[in-house]
């Protein structure tokens, strides 16, 4: 939709009908509740491994305050999610910006967007809490990083992944009319979020354990991408990188 | 080799043995093991693979790949015809039968021809007159010497006089040739000729249960092939008629996905849009008797107009409150007007007048073979007798609403151009704030129970039908 607006802006022929396009671009739902947000969580996952020295964030540090220490790791794991699973909502958004009305086009993309990432948010507070009392074990992250990639890498090329990642393609109707298409918004949001969750949560996993490496979000980021886009993904393509991103968490 | 010439099965002379050479074809096909790529079921299950028939290894790229809702639809099913020609041709030859052998087209559209909606004699009948298997047969529904209720407007050209090919743009209709989707083995809006002629006499055909009424078996039926070379040849008419009925040229679908099958030889291969849009040089070649030549061009500034879509897109002008089931033979619907519009109806001296109106069926999902529906909107006037605006067909609706297909159970679409309707309907937010849409239910026929010889228990067993239609929206654009 980004691209269609600013095309439309650039073939009007004229500079002002070039920057009312380009205004209007900015403005539409698709850049301030999904490009934005993606965006500053990226720059969010920047500065935490700038601040953050090496090693496994998600161990729990004796210096710290435990629930403080548990914020900040909910919050990082939300900057993650937005930065990397916000974009693969762009097709949704741009369906359902299209069957909504104008007057209500932000406030229902902004709820559906919300649903989603209260899905993700969710998983996220009980993984790291999971990692939390496991905390003993600590030594032996980098090795549960790995075996958890060659987990998602398996899970890659078996025929549920073919079928959850399907669901994920999933629409359901939205209705238009007064509160219940606010409801509707999020209830599918999180629906879409669940389904998602079916079908990445296993790639995630290893990202957490190996300490969020800038490299393997970037990596995984553009397998996801690519699966979304792709109506043929190349999930043994993907596998494969699953897998030298194990064998690089161990070095 | 000069190219086949595909004719119509209608004008084919009566000593002509083009489908006596099919029908023994398919008759040597028939016993060959569903993993022989030239088998008959092999080739049925390129477009759909029946429920009972168990997955060879190796046919994981191969079978299931029909494309349906889709700007893929007509290239696709292109490329499928003429790899099913080369097996049955190279069969035919093997036999003993001519070289130059070519699928035929049922033009059931032909108003010159009185028997045109008929089925073909020779694929009526169970049993030839000797009493041996007739494999020109299929599990069908029921019918009386070739009649399976097929009406003009079943069979109406309206789709030809779409001139763009499709749309991305969710609200408006699809074009002629169904909308912008990657690979899409089912789900979403209908194109203009997939809807009609083409979903309509799947399921006239296939009734409740026959082979035709399913994407999973409907290629079983030895009638698919030459109801699909006739939706192939109208892609040719639709091309001819001018400078305005153009192929897309955008690379996603010329070149953006790659199809697999197998040649007459049964070796696999690939192809992509951009090879078969000149008929002649795909594969064997082939071309159609009694399409017209292409027009003249005209001019460029006109080309251009209906190629690129512009502004802002359809607004979300009404919509239902809930979703809609189609229960009993008749249901009624009210699509709510919102408050708010940017736009008024098309006509309206009010406000921004819209220049298009659409009522769009989104996200239809059931099981089993609910028939088609008719779809009305009330008039202005209650003494008026509703207006017609098209037909929902529901060929390929339980595979649209798998949550585990590609589309995640979102169901099909069809969207309906109600411009010149709006007038008679008094549509404005200031006298009228409901469009009452009905939907008529034709229920499917009953199905002959039993199975072509060699091809027992393919046929589905569809559940009790449910349809629900998720929203009922109207668009100005």
């Amino acid at each position: 939709m980004l691209a269609e607006t600013i095309q439309t802006g650039f073939t009007e022929g004229t500079a002002r009908a070039s920057a009312r396009g380009a205004f209007a671009a900015l403005r539409s739902p698709a850049i301030l509740w999904v490009v934005a947000p993606a965006v500053a969580g990226w720059l969010v996952v920047f500065y935490f491994a700038a601040i953050e020295p090496p090693g496994n964030i998600c161990a729990v540090r004796p210096s710290d305050s435990l629930l403080l220490d548990q914020f900040q790791k909910v919050l990082h794991w939300t900057a993650m999610i937005a930065a990397m699973m916000l974009l693969l909502l762009l097709p949704h958004v741009h369906v359902i910006a299209a069957r909504t009305p104008r007057s209500s086009r932000h406030a229902i993309i902004a709820l559906f967007v919300a649903g989603y990432a209260i899905a993700w948010i969710a998983f996220g507070t009980a993984l790291i809490g999971t990692a939390a009392a496991l905390g003993g074990v600590a030594a032996q992250w980098w090795w549960l990083a790995a075996a958890a990639y060659a987990a998602a890498a398996l899970w890659q090329i078996s025929p549920m992944k073919k079928r959850t990642h399907n669901r994920c393609h999933g629409f359901r109707p939205l209705r238009a009319h007064g509160w219940r298409a606010g409801s509707d918004a999020v209830s599918f949001g999180v629906a879409h979020g669940t389904r998602c969750l079916g079908s990445c949560a296993l790639i995630m996993v290893p990202l957490t354990l190996a300490a969020h490496s800038i490299v393997a979000m970037m990596a995984v980021s553009a397998i996801l991408l690519a699966e979304r886009l792709d109506s043929e993904p190349n999930f043994i393509g993907s596998s494969v990188i699953l897998l030298l991103l194990g064998a690089l968490s161990l070095l | 080799m000069a190219a086949r010439v595909r004719r119509n099965v209608w004008k084919l002379p009566a000593d002509d043995q083009t489908l006596e050479w099919y029908r023994k074809a398919i008759t040597e096909l028939i016993p060959r093991p569903a993993s022989d790529p030239t088998s008959w079921r092999y080739l049925a299950a390129v477009h759909g693979r029946p429920s009972n028939l168990p997955v060879p290894p190796g046919t994981q790229n191969f079978w299931d790949q029909c494309q349906h809702q889709s700007w893929f639809f007509l290239s696709w099913h292109r490329g499928y015809l003429a790899a099913f020609e080369a097996v049955i041709a190279r069969t035919v030859e093997s036999l003993g039968g001519p070289a130059d052998w070519a699928l035929p087209f049922w033009d059931y559209s032909d108003t010159a021809n009185p028997n045109a909606r008929l089925m073909p004699p020779a694929f009526r009948d169970r049993t030839l007159p000797d009493g041996s298997a007739n494999a020109l047969w299929g599990t069908r529904a029921q019918s009386t010497n070739g009649n399976f209720g097929i009406t003009p407007q079943d069979t109406s050209l309206n789709a030809l006089t779409i001139q763009n090919f499709t749309n991305n743009r969710p609200g408006r209709p699809s074009g002629f040739g169904g909308p912008v989707t990657g690979f899409n083995p089912g789900g979403g809006d209908n194109g203009a000729v997939e809807s009609i002629p083409h979903n309509i006499l799947h399921v006239r055909i296939g009734g409740n249960g026959g082979f035709m009424s399913f994407p999973s078996t409907a290629a079983l039926d030895p009638i698919f092939w030459l109801h699909h070379a006739n939706i192939d040849r109208l892609w040719e008419v639709w091309r001819n008629q001018g400078s305005q009925f153009q192929n897309p040229t955008d690379a996603r679908w010329l070149t953006g996905v790659k199809f697999r099958m197998h040649d007459g030889g049964g070796q696999p291969f690939t192809f992509q849009s951009v090879d078969v849009l000149d008929t002649t040089r795909f594969m064997h070649g082939y071309m159609y008797e009694g399409v017209p030549v292409p027009q003249v061009l005209e001019t460029l500034e006109t080309v251009e107009m209906v190629m690129e879509g512009s502004g802002e897109g359809p607004e979300l002008v009404g919509a239902t409150e809930n979703p809609v089931p189609l229960t009993g033979p008749q249901t009624k619907a009210d699509v709510v007007l919102l408050p708010g519009a940017t736009k008024s109806s098309p006509g309206s001296l009010e406000g921004m007048a819209a220049e298009r109106a659409y009522l769009s069926l989104e996200n239809v999902t059931g099981t089993g073979m609910p028939g088609n529906f008719r779809v009305y909107i009330d008039l202005l006037d209650d003494a008026n007798e509703p207006a017609f605006v098209g037909m929902l067909t529901t060929f390929g609706l339980e595979r649209a609403s798998d949550p585990t297909s590609v589309h995640g159970g979102s169901g099909l679409g069809q969207v309906f151009d109600i411009t010149d309707l709006v007038g008679r309907i008094g549509l404005t937010s200031e006298n009228v704030s409901r469009l009452k849409v009905t939907f008529v239910r034709e229920d499917p026929a009953p199905v002959e129970s039993s199975a072509p010889e060699g091809l027992e228990g393919l046929a589905e067993t569809p559940p009790d039908p449910k349809i629900t239609v998720g929203k009922i929206s109207l668009y100005y654009d």
